[in-house]
């Protein structure tokens, strides 16, 4: 425990040490003070998750109703796991990434460093002011990483709305805090179970939820993702959408622990909101054919996804069902450890087509796959889009597996209630799941795949970056694998939170280790057959004669890049059929009349239709009220005067009394 | 058990191909005209393992690997499913395993012929890729009905109850399950009226698009995963109906061939009958079968569950 605070202490200063970049000591400083922070974390952080403990840390310090206190549960553990990894993967890609791009930005690592401290005192925070204090610090300075590139102009746009939206989250936090405060009376973060009205506990957890979930992106709280997500740089990308949602998520489980277990309506209400997170988030994604936007809208259809898993398991721990409970948070906080990886892994490798092409639009790029230089980000996006898809072998598969799995013993086992919820969690996920595989085979196949549309690239990425994208292919890989110790860490948190029944939790741990054995060696199977296959098909063909020629374009010669396939028609099935969630707007100029054939042109406008239907109508009903309120100010002394004697009287009056 | 086990896998390997023949002659047999040979995939596999390829210039490393890949999935998902009461692997929960594994072959066809750079595998690939979403949920649903008869969440257990008479009290639900299975077999082997395996049309194609730039063994693989396919969605509807009172492992076995069978050249004789449906009335289609196997999941979770 004692090593966090010099860890922290470490990342900051070198955040700092980064201004003096000029100096030779210096130039690689940051990346190196990450890195020896993120080692020196990782040593308490496994102590916890391993133990099972909780370690506390506390001293008194002068701001009131306040006191520096840390507590490093196994479940802040799990969160602090990918803050740390991703933290330092990004890095390590950032490090070549800003060179190239940053011409005097040397800010960027300051704000970086104070992000990641942000974060890890977060996760560890037990004081509630601390938390605040530290949430605003959080946002801040992400804040300022947004706005990296601050003389674009939509740049700036992005970071206004970001910030508005941050800070109406933190709004929402703050009242739901302070009846928390209110109902135990106390500042302390790492209670058990509050006992108090419904009513007060329901308002907590609604404003929490709507305070958190600004941050974590769920529909429609969602506005400012898909404008901040694409202006950062890429490696800040990769750490808001990996890891920054995870706060929210984090917030909002803390509360619902926090409210006792047997709120089901709660569970209801995550499940009903993660399933229209999920279907517009991943429609919305679908319909984009900016890579960057596709993948912070992707960031809300998992959220949703995971807050599905989170209301499963409140609705079994409701219910009784200890293996829905298990199953459902087990899914979702897996989920949250693969959704950092992967989401890491696509923003990078969307970074380094930025990096080389200067575009992240599909309808620029393409081609990457057939170039033998950018073999390592080609894979790595490969392995990304199977994992964000949920393809076993890969780790995506894992996670989604449980959920699904937690769904079907509601159907099998459940009363009335859980049966409708796991028919329509069943159907409504695997649909996402069919709109995830079309959406990233067809943006991600048409940039990694065929012929490039636009210029070649000029440079190529560096080594540093293409370690970074192996770094992250790693877990995303492998986590299915390594499935034992993982589900032994995911028990221990589990229990810590829930204070559970020894026997059958194990019982059920038994269980599902007894599933994932089976599936492990299915899927090992699955390898040796690909093989297999693939060797048996090199011996075929050694002895044959292979050739290569043009793709077959029936007869037509002209055959020019821009007529593969692109992304607007790849989708076009999903959008039209889904175009309810979609604000689409067509423009076409075409010329009929002429004899001879003219340029026409096509341009498709996509709005977020959120902004129309939820953000303007609540922003003029408080505008509405803010009206009437102005009635009030009238700019004459005298009436203000008034105010003062009419309020000076009526004190009177009630001393008086 | 255990020989058994690899008796009917081998009878898969060996005797699949023959399916895709069945159909073609039956086919034939609407249009006036004798037709290819019922054994004529196993002389195409052959010859064409026996060639050399041709690849494209555009194409990468993908397009080299994505057949055996395909290959491999498909085969996984034959090991995963049952077939005259014996299986290789069950666990509970294996049916999301079973489907995503159909998923991810889909996936890969996907960016194996968008990797070629050509118009026409985009465009087969996009129709692929939006048909097959609108499929799979179909395909849960009605397996997740076959599991809640069965009581058991493995896909294993289905078929214990593979006779028509023990399906007396719940006829209602065999028809809607037999109605959604059979919408989804019919699209995801890319059969009249999702996609004409005949054509080579570009306004027609979804899957023969994809297949295109493949030549050679890569060729081989690829049909011999599509009549796998056809072999894994046929054991399914088949052996729900085959009357497996005789439990002798041999008279099972050749009455779920001779359904099989029977299934193929109904395949065949729906192929000649209707026309292939207009594209946007694809998804009206399948969503059809999901609402049929929602029902059909309704009414028989009022039976178990109550």
């Amino acid at each position: 425990m004692y090593l966090i605070l010099p860890a922290l202490l470490i990342l900051v200063v070198s955040g700092f040490l980064s201004l003096c970049c000029k100096m030779r000591i210096f130039k690689n400083i940051a990346l190196i003070g990450n890195l020896v922070s993120a080692v020196m974390m990782l040593i308490p952080l496994f102590c916890s998750l391993i133990r099972g403990k909780d370690y506390a840390f506390s001293m008194n310090w002068s701001i009131p109703y306040g006191e520096f206190s840390l507590a490093l549960t196994p479940l802040s553990a799990w969160f602090l796991l990918p803050v740390l990894l991703v933290f330092l993967f990004a890095t390590i890609f950032g490090h070549s990434y800003m060179k190239h791009h940053t011409g005097g930005n040397t800010f960027h690592w300051v704000w970086f460093s104070i992000l990641e401290s942000a974060m890890i005192l977060l996760l560890l925070a037990d004081n509630i002011m601390f938390f605040l204090i530290v949430w605003e610090i959080m946002s801040i300075s992400s804040f300022f990483l947004v706005m990296s590139y601050h003389n674009l102009d939509e740049v700036r746009e992005a970071g206004k709305i970001y910030l508005i939206a941050s800070h109406i989250g933190t709004f929402f936090i703050i009242v739901s805090f302070s009846v928390l405060a209110f109902l135990t009376s106390s500042f302390s973060l790492s209670h058990s179970v509050i006992f108090g009205s419904p009513f007060l506990v329901g308002v907590i957890l609604v404003t929490g939820l709507i305070g958190f979930g600004m941050k974590a992106g769920i529909v429609p709280l969602h506005i400012w993702l898909p404008e901040a997500h694409p202006a950062a740089p890429s490696h800040v990308s990769a750490v808001m959408s990996g890891v920054m949602v995870n706060m929210g998520i984090y917030g909002i489980l803390k509360l619902s622990i926090l409210s006792s277990s047997a709120l089901e309506w709660f569970g209801i209400l995550l499940i009903a909101i993660g399933l229209i997170s999920g279907i517009f988030g991943i429609v919305n994604a679908s319909a984009h054919g900016n890579l960057k936007k596709m993948l912070a809208y992707s960031t809300t259809e998992n959220m949703g996804i995971v807050l599905v898993g989170f209301g499963i398991g409140i609705i079994g721990l409701y219910s009784k069902m200890e293996i829905v409970a298990v199953l459902g948070f087990f899914g979702a906080m897996l989920h949250i450890l693969n959704h950092s990886f992967f989401k890491g892994l696509l923003f990078l490798s969307v970074g380094s087509y930025l990096y080389m092409n200067d575009s992240a639009e599909v309808s620029s790029l393409g081609g990457s796959a057939a170039d033998k230089k950018n073999s390592v980000h080609s894979v790595a996006s490969i392995f990304g889009v199977f994992s964000i898809c949920g393809i076993p072998p890969f780790s995506g598969f894992f996670s989604e597996f449980l959920i699904y799995l937690s769904s079907l013993y509601m159907i099998f086992y459940g009363g009335h209630l859980e049966v409708i919820i796991g028919i329509v969690v069943l159907t409504v996920l695997i649909i996402i799941g069919g709109i995830a595989v079309t959406a990233f085979s067809g943006a991600f196949g048409l940039t990694v795949f065929g012929v490039a549309r636009g210029k070649k690239p000029e440079h190529n990425i560096s080594t540093l970056m293409k370690l970074s994208l192996i770094l992250f292919s790693i877990p995303v890989c492998l986590t299915l694998f390594f499935y034992k110790p993982i589900l032994f860490l995911l028990g221990n948190v589990y229990s810590s939170v829930f204070h559970v029944n020894a026997a059958t939790f194990q019982y059920q741990f038994i269980k599902i280790d007894h599933i994932l054995y089976h599936m492990v060696m299915v899927l090992i199977v699955l390898l040796i057959i690909v093989t297999l296959l693939f060797i048996f098909r090199c011996l075929l063909l050694r002895k044959r004669d292979v050739s290569y020629s043009p793709t077959w374009d029936c007869g037509y010669h002209r055959l020019n890049t821009r007529m593969q396939y692109s992304s607007f028609s790849f989708s076009s099935v999903v959008t039209t059929f889904f175009s309810c969630f979609l604000g689409r707007s067509f423009r076409v100029k075409f010329s009929r009349l002429k004899i001879f054939p003219e340029n026409g042109e096509f341009s498709v406008n996509l709005k977020d239709i959120t902004y129309f239907y939820f953000v303007i109508p609540v922003a003029g009903f408080i505008n509405l009220i803010a009206g009437w309120v102005r009635l009030l100010q009238t700019g004459r002394v005298q009436n203000y005067v008034l105010y003062v004697t009419v309020f000076l009287i009526f004190l009177l009056l009630w001393k008086l009394w | 058990m255990e020989k058994y086990i690899f008796i009917n896998l081998v009878l898969a390997f060996v005797l699949s191909p023959l399916i895709p023949g069945v159909i073609n002659r039956v086919k034939s047999f609407f249009g006036g005209r004798k037709g290819p040979s019922i054994f004529q995939l196993y002389y195409d596999l052959f010859k064409l393992l026996k060639k050399g390829t041709v690849y494209s210039e555009t194409s990468s490393f993908f397009l080299k690997a994505a057949p055996s890949i395909v290959l491999a999935f498909i085969v996984t998902a034959l090991l995963i499913i049952p077939f005259g009461g014996t299986r290789l692997f069950s666990f509970q929960g294996d049916v999301i395993l079973f489907v995503y594994l159909f998923a991810g072959a889909r996936i890969v066809m996907i960016f194996a012929a968008l990797d070629t750079g050509s118009s026409f595998e985009g465009m087969g690939a996009a129709r692929e890729a939006a048909f097959g979403m609108l499929a799979e949920p179909a395909f849960i649903i009605s397996l997740v009905v076959l599991m809640v008869r069965a009581g058991s969440l493995s896909i294993g257990s289905i078929f214990k109850y593979s006779s028509i008479g023990e399906w007396k009290g719940d006829l209602p639900v065999l028809v809607l399950v037999l109605i959604a299975l059979f919408i989804v077999y019919l699209s995801e082997n890319c059969r009249i009226p999702f996609d004409d395996p005949n054509t080579h049309l570009e306004l027609t194609m979804i899957h023969e698009v994809m297949i295109l730039d493949y030549s050679g063994p890569d060729l081989a693989f690829i049909l011999y995963a599509s009549s796998l396919k056809l072999w894994i969605f046929a054991t399914i509807i088949v052996t729900l109906f085959i009357p497996m009172t005789k439990y002798n492992f041999w008279d099972d076995t050749l009455l779920n061939i001779l359904g099989i069978f029977i299934l193929a050249i109904v395949t065949g004789v729906v192929e000649s009958v209707i026309a292939r449906l207009r594209f946007a009335k694809v998804p009206q289609l399948l969503l059809c079968a999901l609402s049929v196997s929602l029902i059909a999941l309704i009414l028989i979770l009022t039976k178990v569950n109550i």
